[in-house]
């Protein structure tokens, strides 16, 4: 559509553009006819663009949204059963945790037990059992083995 | 003694004070005021100070860093070579191109000719739109495509500063020819540099009085716009609450680059130089794999392409360019390409306000103009100084950066029709 509008103008565009000289330029009969259509093609193209991406994009939102939705009451179903489950590990480690805590030096603190089950739970979205938690006492720093993968990281 | 004489008669004249004329010293002076607004007022000053410091630089006489001459086809032409052959012999006929030689730029120019080639060859705008690619965040519009339209709207402005540079023709007070009124029109992009990358192309000749006023008016958004706003919406609507944007996936954020290219590239192929890369950084953020090499293409990358654009557009700005009506037009022009992008953005704000039942806030629209992100910040305020408690900020992003797109889009448009 639009560059049929261009194709029709071409011609005179081209005409005026040769003559170099502004003032030459400014006399051609099709002057104005040319500068008119060069502004409504600009900003009709723009619009044309524009909404082309808007209807793409709202069909991938409308597509994305109910996918999302269906994901989400799977997703939910799912958590539901975890959160039973997770009660049940939590409460087996809470034991574990009281019976080895003299031998090893552990952190009985419930809270931090607590933190920490919730922090695996947040990131792997799965049930699981922690077992045991020991203090990290020997090696490198969290600070600098973060340094050094950095810095040994291939390209 | 007389050998002594001599010596500094000739030392004397080599020296910039004989070729020394009162334009260089308005030049000069005219770099000292950008000086002023980068450090003290600190316009855009990233780009101002480069930008000045190319100024003062190139209008000191006989520093040989920039020349001009060597940039114009009427002084440098191109003799394109046609080998004939003739029995044993082979001759050689030379045809007058309309391009410039650069075998001689190469041979004979300085510094500033060597950087100003990234310019003329249109390589520093799109590797800058790499490094804002990679910076910018689409999602806000994922969210809400229909923030497209709005900038869309605001491209209005160079439309009409198109007209508007023609019809001073009439008046016979300017001679603009096309080509020179779309390079000023797309100041209203509000968006360094596209306007660059169009100047570059088109009228070359205007590219130091356009960068400047391009990003002296983009740097003065905070002050253009908000009485524009504000005459045009009512309290009503500008006290508009909206409602917050649905969360984007990662999959639509990393779709969304690779469609844009393709479907403005196939439509406008003159725009995807700008949009192409633009979208190329994008990707690279989004798909969250090429984690070194958006951090460069956002630092490094980007600096010294500023530095390198920033300074040679600087150099272009010599008196005989520079000091002619025609930059007091260019400056008028541009703000009025400015304030009819932002009323144009307002205007169809307050359409959709209307049609969706007074749920888009209007003032979103005047971040149509791209500006990223000082235009969306203006939106923010604004709203929020008729209800502390309204958040527009992410809204108006959304029009902000297809502010973006449109302009690169308009000014592929104007560099397929006229370039």
């Amino acid at each position: 559509m639009n560059n049929a509008l261009i194709l029709m103008s071409e011609n005179a565009i081209d005409r005026i553009q040769g003559l170099g000289d502004a003032k030459l330029q400014l006399s051609d009969p099709d002057y104005w006819s040319s500068v008119g259509i060069i502004a409504l093609t600009g900003i009709l193209v723009v619009f044309l663009i524009l909404a082309i991406l808007i209807f793409i994009f709202w069909l991938m939102g409308t597509i994305f949204k109910a996918v999302d939705k269906s994901k989400n009451a799977r997703a939910e179903a799912k958590k539901k059963a975890e959160a039973e489950k997770n009660a049940a590990s939590v409460q087996a480690v809470q034991t574990e945790q009281a019976e080895q805590a003299e031998a090893e030096e552990e952190s009985s603190d419930e809270e931090i037990v607590a933190v920490i089950s919730a922090a695996i739970a947040a990131y792997t979205e799965q049930g699981f059992t922690i077992k045991s938690i020991r203090k990290h006492t020997s090696g490198r720093s969290a600070w600098s083995t973060a340094g050094i993968s950095e810095n040994t990281r291939p390209f | 003694m007389e050998i002594f004489t001599d010596t500094l008669r000739s030392l004397i004249d080599t020296s910039g004070f004989a070729a020394f004329g009162w334009q260089n010293g308005v030049m000069i002076l005219l770099s000292f005021v950008l000086f002023y607004l980068a450090i003290v007022k600190q316009y855009e000053p990233l780009l101002m100070l480069p930008i000045a410091f190319g100024m003062l630089l190139t209008n000191i006489p006989l520093t040989g860093l920039y020349h001009p001459e060597l940039w114009d086809p009427a002084t440098n032409p191109y003799f394109a070579p046609e080998y004939i052959e003739d029995g044993a012999n082979i001759l050689v006929q030379f045809t007058k191109e309309t391009s410039l030689d650069y075998g001689r730029v190469l041979h004979d120019g300085g510094l500033l000719d060597m950087l100003y080639l990234g310019v003329k060859l249109q390589i520093y705008p799109p590797l800058i739109f790499l490094g804002i690619g990679a910076m910018t965040d689409f999602g806000p519009l994922i969210a809400n495509p229909k923030s497209f339209l709005l900038g869309a709207a605001a491209q209005g402005g160079i439309f009409f500063t198109f007209l508007g540079a023609c019809m001073l023709n009439m008046t016979g007070i300017a001679d603009f020819t096309l080509k020179e009124a779309a390079s000023i029109a797309i100041i209203g992009g509000a968006d360094g540099p596209t306007a660059i990358y169009l100047t570059s192309k088109l009228a070359p000749q205007l590219l130091g009085s356009i960068a400047v006023a391009a990003y002296s008016y983009m740097a003065l958004v905070p002050v253009i716009q908000p009485p524009i706003m504000r005459a045009l919406t009512t309290k009503k609507e500008r006290a508009v609450k909206m409602g917050q944007l649905r969360e984007v996936s990662k999959l639509e954020k990393v779709v969304f680059p690779i469609a844009v290219t393709v479907i403005v590239s196939l439509v406008v192929p003159s725009a995807a130089p700008l949009v192409g890369i633009l979208m190329f950084g994008n990707l690279m953020k989004e798909s969250g794999v090429c984690d070194r090499l958006v951090k460069t293409a956002t630092n490094e990358l980007m600096n010294i392409i500023t530095i390198f654009l920033g300074v040679t557009v600087g150099a272009t700005a010599v008196a005989e360019n520079f000091l002619s009506w025609k930059t007091i037009f260019i400056i008028i022009l541009g703000l009025i390409a400015f304030c009819v992008g932002t009323a144009c953005g307002v205007l169809l704000g307050k359409l959709m306000y209307l049609i969706s039942g007074k749920k888009i806030n209007p003032l979103i629209g005047s971040a149509g103009v791209s500006a990223v992100p000082m235009a969306a910040r203006v939106s923010q305020k604004e709203g929020a100084r008729e209800n502390p408690s309204n958040f527009l900020l992410m809204h108006a992003m959304g029009p902000n950066v297809a502010g973006v797109i449109g302009s690169a889009v308009a000014a592929g448009v104007l560099l397929s029709i006229l370039g």
